[in-house]
């Protein structure tokens, strides 16, 4: 019996070691999206999620009175990390793509909501603001091309993923 | 035989308390062995202690608090119950926090020092914690796009509860007559929050901070024993 209490007491001062806190801030304002088309292998008739380059002429961001992305001559994007306005409620994106000779191929918009709370990280690190329930509002996607992976906002994940 | 009638009665008459006397002698020799079961758990009196550290933390301007403990024996069980005042002001990195509220702990204490006639503890016991408290933040973050303006948020949740266990262990020592020191170490866990807004809770006055569970807590203590019976006696071992 006296043993078990020596371990359960020898167990509390062990666990107190583990509460320093990290300093690790994740919290972002902006969405990154990934651009996806699905190949099917010809022998194993396998499909496979793979990443498809896209060149734009323009990306728009609502409340943004310019282009965000402009054209660059063979600039392809993978993927575009695009910013909210975290004094609104939502955003809206407009995708100008075009093919690799030029010649416009579509436009495309979709919009997105989402909320936020405010998040104390500790004394040192501070307070910040996290961005989360992130919702595809309208969209000119069709609702098999594209995929809310994450809808919180953290730096580096993936929010969206389009299928081209 | 006429002239000693009155002698024998007076004779018998004196003679009968006497008898009788020795008859009661006997029956409660019989009937009333040592009981030590009986009022085995009724308290005995109650401890009133505070918290030292409270009042040591109260000096950094980061911090204002104090707590008040009270227990009372049940054989070895200790009903404890603590009340305390819990108010922080902290300078963030990008801004500050407050807060500022009240907590409850009731729970009970297992002191494995039994034989100790000066009611020495070393305890094992288990709480309930309960808090009632406010807190606000202000702070700047910097945005992704530099169009934007920067967020400056004030948050506030004014009206939150809360509660949390936690398991205990510790000492008290007897120093003086009516009075003990002895510390509390206390392992707190499954914290929980409601009425929360758009600022997540960061500190509970009680527990501490909300998104470490297990939290570590340290009390140390004084106490002043307000005793109202006797102890029972211990039973012998055969």
């Amino acid at each position: 019996m006296a043993r078990l209490f020596l371990f359960i007491l020898l167990l509390l001062f062990s666990v107190s070691c583990f509460t320093e806190t990290d300093c690790l801030i994740t919290a972002t304002t902006s969405i990154k999206i990934d651009f996806k088309q699905t190949k099917t292998d010809k022998i194993t008739l396998l499909k496979s999620v793979v990443d498809s380059a896209l060149v734009f002429t323009s990306v728009w961001v609502s409340d943004i009175d310019s282009a965000y992305i402009k054209f660059v001559k063979d600039k392809q994007y993978t993927s575009v990390t695009l910013p909210i306005n975290p004094q609104k409620k939502s955003v809206k994106y407009v995708f100008n793509i075009q093919s690799k000779s030029g010649v416009i191929l579509r436009k495309d918009s979709i919009q997105l909501s989402f909320s936020n709370e405010s998040r104390v990280i500790s004394q040192k690190c501070g307070a910040y603001t996290y961005f989360l329930d992130l919702k595809v509002t309208s969209t000119s996607f069709d609702s098999t091309k594209y995929k809310l992976t994450n809808n919180r906002l953290l730096k580096g994940v993936t929010n969206v993923q389009v299928f081209f | 035989m006429c002239k000693y009638f009155f002698s024998i009665v007076l004779a018998i008459s004196l003679n009968t308390p006497a008898f009788c006397q020795e008859e009661s002698e006997k029956k409660s020799k019989i009937k009333s062995p040592l009981d030590t079961v009986k009022n085995k758990f009724l308290p005995t009196g109650i401890r009133v202690g505070t918290d030292v550290i409270s009042f040591i933390r109260s000096r950094d301007h980061s911090f204002k608090g104090w707590e008040v403990n009270f227990d009372t024996d049940f054989s070895r069980y200790y009903f404890t119950v603590d009340y305390g005042y819990w108010a922080v002001d902290q300078s963030l990195g990008n801004g500050n926090y407050q807060n500022a509220g009240t907590y409850l702990r009731i729970g009970t204490d297992i002191n494995f020092l039994l034989k100790d006639p000066d009611k020495n503890m070393f305890f094992f016991g288990f709480r309930y914690g309960l808090s009632s408290f406010r807190e606000s933040v202000q702070y700047q973050n910097p945005v992704f796009y530099k169009g934007f303006s920067t967020i400056a948020a004030d948050e506030s949740n004014s009206s939150l509860s809360g509660h949390w266990l936690e398991i205990t262990s510790g000492l008290r020592v007897k120093i003086v007559s009516g009075f003990w020191m002895g510390y509390t170490a206390r392992l707190k866990f499954a914290p929980s929050v409601s009425s929360e807004g758009l600022l997540k809770t960061y500190d509970m006055p009680g527990y501490g901070l909300v998104e470490q569970a297990p939290y570590w807590g340290f009390n140390y203590q004084l106490f002043w024993r307000f005793g109202w019976r006797e102890t029972p006696p211990l039973r012998a071992k055969n």
